[in-house]
């Protein structure tokens, strides 16, 4: 799911501009004698990647972190958030991407605490009719072709439809 | 009389979710905290918030827009700050520890929080600025999933 396609390949156009919000950033990497490609370089890295990844069945990837899923029963799911940080690497860059983990994960985070109130909007739902179905049809009319499967926008459901055939697939004997 | 801008029941501000008044309480070079279990290195550890002026802006920002599901409607909530403690005064610094008891409501359930709070105040003429506001959850490490309010 690629959400910035310039940020695809870290290693690419990095003479771009350094986004206003990394300047204080790489000031401190030039500052600590770094020079300006590994202080372009890192400060990508602390951006993280523009798009997000989600490994079948339970890992998901974006931006600073990992997002590990377990399910514990059928109305339970743990879902536990893992910072990432660059192991041996400036401390000022390490300090940034627990600041970006802290702004979007966790209860106090700006994303986490929706995606859990979806979660338990979901718990709820699945709990409604059991003849019900659950449509996850978004995105299906635009869909395209692809070489690993089907394409869609960013919105689309492609990625949960995936999902679900594959467990579908895997489940069946 | 007290020191002007004095209120020790500060959580009420949080409580009416008046965020302006609550923003003009820090100082610029504050910091607002919500640290994972027994940290004392903010900077360089993971915590639930290390809110810093643009932070705090952004955070109430996202609380006042509406558009965060989580946080429109918030949980409505009713909280207790006692067993202060004023720990030290260092010329114009003043650092006071408390207890925070909070429920919050939503959706039909009712969930307890309970805090150990830590201020770094400084007095100025115009009354006390917060400087570093810590609230330890007493289960900062545990199973935590979505605050639409302030601690």
């Amino acid at each position: 799911m690629v959400m910035i396609p310039e940020l695809v390949d870290l290693e690419e156009n990095l003479d771009a501009p350094i986004p206003e919000r990394f300047q204080t950033l790489a000031q401190a990497l030039r500052d600590e004698g770094h020079d300006e490609p590994q202080v372009r370089r890192i400060v990508r890295a602390v951006g993280g990647a523009g798009f997000n990844l989600n490994l079948f069945p339970n890992v998901s990837f974006s931006l600073a972190f990992f997002r590990v899923l377990t399910p514990v029963s059928v109305d339970r799911t743990d879902i536990r958030h893992i910072a990432i940080g660059m192991d041996g690497g400036p401390d000022a860059a390490n300090r940034a991407r627990l600041r970006l983990h802290e702004h979007f994960q966790g209860p106090m985070g700006f994303g986490s605490p929706d995606d859990a109130e979806v979660w338990e909007r979901i718990q709820r739902g699945v709990q409604g009719g059991a003849a019900l179905p659950i449509l996850i049809n978004r995105g299906l009319d635009d869909e395209q072709p692809g070489e690993a499967g089907p394409r869609g926008h960013i919105s689309a459901e492609t990625g949960m439809r995936a999902a679900y055939d594959m467990w579908k697939r895997m489940m069946q004997p | 009389m007290g020191r002007p801008g004095l209120h020790l029941g500060r959580g009420g501000y949080a409580h009416r979710r008046d965020y302006e008044a609550w923003l003009a309480l820090w100082r610029d070079d504050g910091f607002y905290t919500l640290p994972i279990g027994d940290t004392q290195n903010f900077d360089d550890a993971l915590n639930l918030c290390h809110d810093d002026a643009h932070m705090r802006r952004e955070r109430i920002t996202r609380f006042q827009q509406g558009f965060s599901i989580s946080s429109a409607p918030p949980a409505r909530t009713v909280r207790t700050l006692s067993r202060f403690v004023i720990e030290s005064v260092d010329g114009d610094d003043v650092r006071v520890r408390c207890a925070e008891h909070l429920i919050e409501d939503k959706f039909g359930r009712q969930r307890i929080w309970a805090a150990d709070l830590t201020y770094t105040l400084i007095v100025t003429p115009g009354g006390f600025q917060i400087r570093h506001k810590v609230a330890r959850l007493l289960n900062s490490d545990g199973m935590l999933n979505s605050f639409s309010y302030l601690f």
